[in-house]
């Protein structure tokens, strides 16, 4: 804002103000357009395709039929199929960004409290996965999770089990795998939410007698609650849109939209249909996080 | 007893949140290609395995290029429209700002089916220009942002000066502006260089059966091997990472880049 | 048609869109093939990759361009036909691909979309010799390589021996790994449990997914990743449906611990045919190179490289490739009608999901 008030005083005290603010919005034109064209290139352009695909027609024997037609949105809204993929995709969300801010909150509050002089290699201990790749951390799983990977194994040779639980090839893996894969999100989020924490609020409540309970219950939660949200919504919306792990890790059981989308894409060429379902995804994911910024703005009025 | 109880539950979580890269890590060193902890008697045949994927270090190349590319591009074409939005004042300014941010709020399968549709008919896939082209909406929301970041917290004031005294836009920019804000653009840049060295799906997508990133390449390994070499090469990667994350301490600071 | 005018005419929109991109960023990156160094003419083959690809370009390929010093091939390796139909479709106006070698009931979408032409008998001479069922009734590609559906068992962890696919009926829990529609695998073995029920899968194909949908225990991947010939090998599944050709290569990798078994309750075939593109500047070669891959010689050496059975009548396998390699012949053989089946893929994956892998 103060930055903004000094340039106004500065153009307006000019007696050449016409001629330099036209030079100036040409000025302001190179500046956009260039950057402008590349995201119209390499973002707008595709959704614009994709969208007018999206009411194209998939012919018997797999041909592309160029045509407008609401077929492919009767055919996955009509279908209850479809609407538990849709079903699907919204649990593993809800349940992967709930776990992953369960998870990660006391890490979070831990890093943002600790004095220890390790504080540096614990928050980057917290959020080196995010730079090791997904499909990297996802092999890890498989071998951590799989037939006769470590936890089976382990549970085998002790005598826990007589044979393999299934956890690999199925949604509980899946979850388990997303919630890690994520989580470094949602403890980034949330340092930089609980911004407002301070110790001394929280020692004058337990000097006032408010129990440890109620303490956490009356200061700490609240004052953390934003960072909370972002968290979720972040990890919410990247695990909807995840794909390599439930595509490695799903067995060929897990339903999810963006599965979806590759297989009819890329498996069986019905390039309609999966513009369509992408389309549908995408309007699930701007009426989610719209209605995301009406509860943060209602909560912080 | 609490202090031991919460400290408990943090290193629980810690163990969770490190566990396949621990276990990524121990499996490179197998002895057999199973696809389970397996150290009888360590070996580094899976190092030697993946050096000798023709793949893996295809991939690579592609994944460096086009990485290193992305990163300069992705600031030549950013870099501008955030100090249009920073410091300049036009009609819909805000309109542009959600604007270059918004691929944020695409699903990434999304992005790589609209990707796919565009570069099937001009032959795009699996080429440099292809990827770098998926790769660029996708990185220049850090860019920009990184970048208002860094404009936003240094006050007008120098440049206002420099004007004063006569220096013209360009001037002002390189000599003021750019040594100013040089942290938050390379913040920027090695952000979309990891991002787009780690993106896997939008690639997918585009790669066709021309030239992959390394990503992509891991993936379908996956599909049809599951032995160590992809650890082997995961360690590589996070040891690479570490590196990186090092020499950004040392020349910026690391605060400097977790802050923006 | 009107389909490939408007497809151009988006073509050429996009691509001034993407030009202008370009122009500022990158003018150097697209890379293509060498010219023609010698005077000879490049025919380009989309095939798929992996081991097929290292197969057939020493099989097959090799072979090609020393009886033919006029040509030479430059092979595309791709992951899927399905992908293959997507480039194609894509560069229907201006290929780049002389001949492709694909999965027949994908080429027929192929056919229908005219993407593939028809050959000239006269300059395919070895199409006399591929046996009537690899034939195409309107001129269109034949069959290159027959494959067929087997069972795959890990001798090591397997508890039984299985000789039929009925057997997996039997197996433990967790232990088998199913490709699910719509992978073909999937559906050819939809076919098989159909005629083990003695049902007609063209007439009523529910008696076969409701029995299918019985093996939902059983099964413990219906995406097996990595394919189902490392899971089994890797003991990940005890047992498994795949291919013959690739299981028999893999098999010989494995130590023993990959087996084939070929069902005795049932065989189908998977059939690759081998197209000429249309629009392709280089007819004559492409027709040169399928003529090649037809012959006697071509079809022995690809055959005991990697396991297919031949499409021509007059290639004679040595006996212990032949003990490998399902026969044409097989009275066991449940013909799959592939470009019926083009239509209905989409129908039986519908069903698999709701009722075999949901179920």
């Amino acid at each position: 804002m103060v930055t903004l008030q000094t340039t106004q005083l500065r153009t307006g005290g000019l007696p050449v103000k016409e001629k330099r603010s036209a030079k100036q919005r040409a000025g302001t034109l190179g500046l956009i357009l260039p950057g402008s064209i590349g995201l119209f290139v390499g973002f707008v352009l595709p959704l614009i395709v994709m969208i007018r695909m999206s009411f194209n027609q998939h012919g018997t024997g797999g041909q592309l039929v160029e045509t407008l037609t609401f077929e492919n949105y009767g055919r996955a809204l009509s279908d209850p199929f479809y609407w538990q993929v849709i079903g699907n995709t919204l649990w593993l969300g809800l349940l992967c960004g709930g776990l992953a801010v369960i998870l990660a909150y006391p890490i979070a509050l831990f890093l943002t409290r600790t004095t220890s002089k390790w504080k540096g290699v614990l928050i980057a201990l917290a959020i080196a996965p995010l730079l090791t790749s997904a499909v990297a951390r996802t092999y890890g799983w498989i071998a951590i999770l799989g037939d006769q990977g470590i936890i089976n194994g382990f549970l085998m040779d002790t005598g826990l089990l007589s044979g393999p639980i299934r956890l690999n090839n199925d949604m509980p893996g899946v979850i388990i795998a997303l919630v890690e894969i994520l989580m470094p999100y949602a403890i980034l989020a949330m340092i930089s939410g609980f911004g407002r924490l301070n110790n001394s609020l929280e020692e004058a409540a337990g000097t006032l007698g408010a129990s440890r309970f109620k303490v956490f219950m009356r200061v700490t939660l609240p004052l953390t609650l934003p960072g909370v949200f972002t968290g979720f919504l972040l990890v919410f919306v990247l695990s909807i849109s995840s794909f390599v792990t439930p595509r490695l890790m799903g067995g060929g059981r897990v339903f999810i939209l963006a599965t979806e989308v590759y297989n009819e894409a890329t498996q069986t060429l019905n390039w309609p249909l999966a513009s369509a379902l992408s389309v549908i995804l995408l309007i699930l994911f701007g009426l989610l996080v719209a209605g995301y910024q009406q509860l943060t703005k209602r909560f912080e009025d | 007893m609490r202090k031991a109880l919460s400290g408990t539950v943090i290193t629980v979580i810690y163990l969770f949140l490190l566990a396949p890269i621990i276990a990524v890590f121990l499996i490179s060193f197998n002895s057999s290609s199973a696809l389970k902890i397996d150290l009888g008697s360590p070996s580094l045949q899976w190092y030697q395995e993946m050096l000798s994927n023709s793949a893996f270090i295809e991939g690579a190349k592609v994944s460096f290029i086009t990485a290193a590319v992305v990163s300069v591009v992705v600031l030549v074409l950013g870099v501008p429209v955030a100090l249009a939005i920073a410091r300049r004042e036009f009609p819909g300014k805000n309109a542009l700002s959600a604007f270059f941010l918004s691929p944020l709020l695409v699903p990434s399968v999304v992005i790589g089916l609209g990707l796919l549709l565009v570069f099937q008919p001009l032959a795009l896939t699996g080429t440099y220009l292809g990827i770098i082209i998926a790769h660029f909406g996708i990185t220049v929301p850090y860019v920009i942002r990184t970048t208002l970041m860094s404009l936003k917290t240094n006050d007008v004031s120098c440049e206002e000066a420099a004007r004063v005294h006569g220096a013209g836009p360009f001037t002002t920019f390189f000599r003021i502006t750019l040594p100013i804000i040089s942290p938050g653009l390379i913040a920027g840049a090695v952000m979309a260089f990891i991002i787009s060295f780690d993106e896997a799906v939008i690639s997918l997508f585009v790669a066709g059966s021309g030239r992959t990133t390394l990503p992509v390449e891991m993936f379908r390994y996956l599909q049809y091997r599951s032995d160590p070499a992809i650890a082997a090469l995961s360690v590589i990667l996070i040891l690479i990472s570490v590196l990186l994350v090092v020499v950004i301490e040392r020349v910026v600071g690391l605060r400097k880049v977790m802050n923006s | 048609m009107s389909t490939n005018r408007r497809l151009t005419r988006n073509k050429r929109l996009l691509t001034i869109g993407a030009s202008i991109v370009a122009m500022g960023t990158l003018a150097s990156c697209a890379s293509s093939g060498g010219g023609d160094a010698d005077g000879q003419t490049t025919i380009t083959v989309l095939g798929y990759t992996a081991i097929f690809e290292d197969n057939f370009t020493q099989a097959v390929i090799e072979g090609f361009e020393a009886q033919h010093p006029e040509y030479n091939v430059e092979y595309v390796p791709s992951q899927n036909s399905a992908e293959m139909l997507g480039k194609l479709r894509s560069e229907a106006s201006n290929p780049t691909v002389d001949v492709a070698i694909l999965d027949q009931s994908v080429a027929n979408t192929g056919i229908q979309e005219g993407v593939f032409a028809q050959l000239d008998e006269a300059a395919v001479p070895n199409l006399a010799n591929v046996v009537d069922m690899g034939l195409n009734a309107e001129g269109y590609g034949p069959a290159m390589t027959f494959d067929n559906l087997v069972l795959l068992v890990n001798p090591e962890e397997a508890p039984e021996e299985i000789s039929s696919i009925q057997d997996l009926w039997d197996a433990p829990d967790n232990s088998v790994a199913i490709p699910a529609a719509p992978d073909i695998q999937g559906i050819a073995l939809t076919a098989l449990t159909a005629n083990n029920l003695g049902a007609d899968y063209q007439e009523d194909i529910q008696p076969a997914i409701d029995e299918l949908a019985l093996l939902q225990p059983k099964v413990t991947s219906w995406d097996p990743q990595p394919d189902v010939y490392q899971t089994v090998t890797s003991g990940s599944a005890q047992y498994a449906v795949g291919w013959n050709a690739r299981g028999q290569v893999f098999s010989d990798q494995s130590d023993g611990r990959l087996q084939v078994v070929q069902p005795d309750d049932g065989i189908a075939f998977q059939v690759n045919t081998i197209n000429m593109v249309e629009g392709t500047e280089n007819a004559e070669g492409a027709q040169a190179f399928i003529d090649y891959t037809l012959s006697k010689e071509s079809q022995e050496s690809f055959s005991s490289a990697m396991f297919y059975a031949p499409t021509v009548k007059n290639a004679e396998l040595p006996e212990e490739v032949q003990a490998r390699v399902a026969d044409p012949q097989d009275p066991n053989i449940v013909e799959i009608d592939w470009i019926w089946m083009a239509d209905q893929r989409d129908a039986w994956t519908d069903l698999w999901r709701r009722t075999v892998i949901g179920g």
